[in-house]
């Protein structure tokens, strides 16, 4: 989004950016840092809140999409040196960010797709595939209870389900390829 | 081939949580094994982090998090609201200039680096002679106070993942993995209270009439409204109390051994490191807490107290009820009348625990036998008689 000459971001521009960049960018966070949706969804609003604060400093060409990543990696890293429980996490992430985070283009994977590109490829399953697929990632249901409610082997559904996932991730395939991803298992961190 | 793909579907099986503690503890095993497998499994990992993610952002309501956002940066005129009787400008034009404040009732979410402490939870604490592994002990007291209808509620989260309740007051509380508390439902009287064995994040709903405490084994956490963290595991030395924001006191768990010999106070960034050894405690400041940040966390959309649901591990307690109470509670939560005479029985008082897996015949078997009592069924109900 650019503002149109001589205008300032006043609050109805503000508006149409918060509602459709919102979800995009906790999307991003989460899968980009590994937090969970409140911790994602907290500094999400910060990062609104400085941008808000900033908002003269909007020129009539610039993007605002970017400025506004670069304030959420800053809130990011900000939150990480407060949060000094998990140490070796805060510090790979603090190393690899003063080295990448030099450009200044937006290049990042549109999270705005998201949910309609995951959709699609859901959809795009062979029956038996998406409907295992969805019943465990949807509907929270355990092998045994999919196996139990199609009269299938769990190992059956084992298996389709490694197979789904197969599938998607080569749909999926240029989201995945940010470049810096933490996961959390349990309390450990696996990089 | 066939082994990649098997170790494929246990992967998918571990991130679904399907597999058992010796499951798991091979597939972390042969992760951490090689680089060559961290990456095979961090593939895997990524696209099915993207999946869940993706459910969860879903259910963010646009609208909600505009109206948080709009309250946090908006403009309350404090000083001026009694006596403006011109018509104000509609808040979703220009939001105001210089004169921008944030609303008295926020609730600050500090970042700040949190402090694991270990508090050691003995659950006795709240019935002085019970520790969680005695069972059922019948108590004939005659004329004790009247209680109200409490209901004691114990969760233990042995998940491996934190775990995030909210209480009936408007409490949040993030439980660590390995970590129990117990409180009663409702929260009878002038206090809130909540005891605690291993790690919990506490964000207070402010109640200025009942302070809420934290109890471990030997130290009792006050606060108003506020945030903290506790870390109490029974196997470490050491009890850390840290404070986000607000006002924490911190002093001996009543009724158990003074390990305190004095009170102290918590201002935000500083903790308080108790040792058990020592049997002291003492109060440091730690790195400066960014405050600057205020977000109003306070929104009623979101805030909908529920009882937390019971995992496996949680009990029920009666504590020192009379028996029509212990009753009446059993009826409700079994959904199962049961009939008995308030006269024969309402000067039986009951002290007990049963697991949630126990069944109503089962429970019932044990509080008759032990009050010499005679428990019969008939049709859907269960009749009680002395």
């Amino acid at each position: 989004m650019t503002l149109p000459n001589d205008s300032k971001f006043t609050e109805p521009y503000f508006e149409a950016f918060f509602k459709e960049h919102f979800k995009a960018a906790c999307s991003y966070c989460q899968y980009k840092y590994g937090f969970d949706i409140d911790t994602a969804k907290e500094i999400v609003h910060i990062s609104f809140i400085r941008l808000w604060k900033k908002r003269d400093e909007i020129k009539a060409d610039l993007s605002i999409e970017g400025y506004f990543y670069k304030i959420l990696t800053n809130s990011t890293i900000d939150y990480l040196k407060h949060q000094r429980v998990k140490q070796k996490h805060e510090t790979y992430v603090l190393k690899n960010y003063s080295q990448n985070e030099q450009g200044s283009t937006f290049s990042e994977p549109d999270f705005k797709q998201l949910s309609t590109d995951i959709e699609n490829a859901v959809a795009e399953l062979p029956e038996m595939m998406g409907l295992i697929f969805r019943l465990n990632r949807y509907e929270g249901l355990k092998y045994r209870e999919i196996a139990k409610q199609l009269d299938i082997s769990v190992k059956t559904v084992e298996t389709q389900m490694s197979r789904a996932l197969a599938k998607l991730r080569i749909r999926l395939s240029h989201y995945l390829h940010l470049y810096f991803v933490i996961f959390w298992v349990g309390d450990k961190i696996i990089f | 081939m066939s082994k990649r793909s098997k170790l494929e579907e246990l992967i998918i099986a571990y991130l679904s949580d399907e597999l058992d503690d010796d499951e798991e503890a091979f597939v972390i095993q042969w992760i951490n094994s090689s680089e060559e497998n961290k990456n095979s499994f961090r593939e895997i990992e990524k696209s099915f982090h993207l999946l869940s993610i993706n459910r969860e952002v879903e259910n963010i309501d646009i609208e909600v998090e505009w109206e948080k956002f709009r309250d946090t940066v908006s403009f309350k005129d404090q000083e001026n609201s009694e006596s403006e009787v011109d018509i104000q400008e509609p808040v979703s034009t220009e939001i105001g200039s210089n004169k921008r404040k944030f609303p008295s009732r926020i609730v600050f979410f500090v970042l700040a680096a949190s402090l694991i402490l270990f508090f050691g939870i003995r659950l006795g604490w709240f019935l002085n002679d019970i520790t969680p592994d005695v069972n059922v002990s019948g108590d004939a007291a005659e004329g004790k106070i009247d209680r109200p209808v409490l209901v004691f509620h114990h969760e233990k989260n042995e998940t491996g993942k934190d775990k995030e309740y909210s209480l009936g007051d408007g409490t949040k509380v993030v439980l660590s993995s390995n970590s129990e508390l117990s409180y009663l439902v409702p929260f009878p009287g002038d206090r809130r209270e909540i005891s605690l064995s291993g790690k919990a994040y506490f964000k207070i709903a402010k109640d200025t009439l009942r302070p809420f405490s934290v109890i471990s084994s030997y130290i009792s956490t006050t606060a108003v409204g506020t945030e903290f963290e506790v870390n109490a595991f029974e196997k470490s030395n050491e009890i850390i109390v840290r404070l986000m924001e607000g006002k924490v006191m911190v002093k001996s768990a009543p009724g158990a051994e003074k390990m305190l010999d004095r009170d102290f106070y918590l201002s935000p960034g500083e903790e308080l490191i108790f040792s058990k050894l020592k049997r002291s405690a003492k109060v440091k400041k730690v790195s400066p807490v960014s405050s600057n940040i205020a977000l109003n966390k306070v929104n009623s959309a979101e805030d909908k107290p529920e009882i937390p649901k019971f995992e496996k591990g949680s009990w029920y307690m009666f504590n020192n009820q009379s028996l029509p109470d212990v009753f009446k509670q059993l009826e409700v939560i079994f959904q199962t009348r049961i009939d008995y005479s308030e006269k024969e029985i309402s000067n039986i008082y009951f002290i007990g625990k049963f697991d949630k897996k126990d069944s109503l015949e089962v429970i019932l078997k044990r509080i008759t036998s032990i009050n010499n009592l005679k428990l019969t069924s008939n049709n859907n109900k269960y009749i009680i008689t002395k």
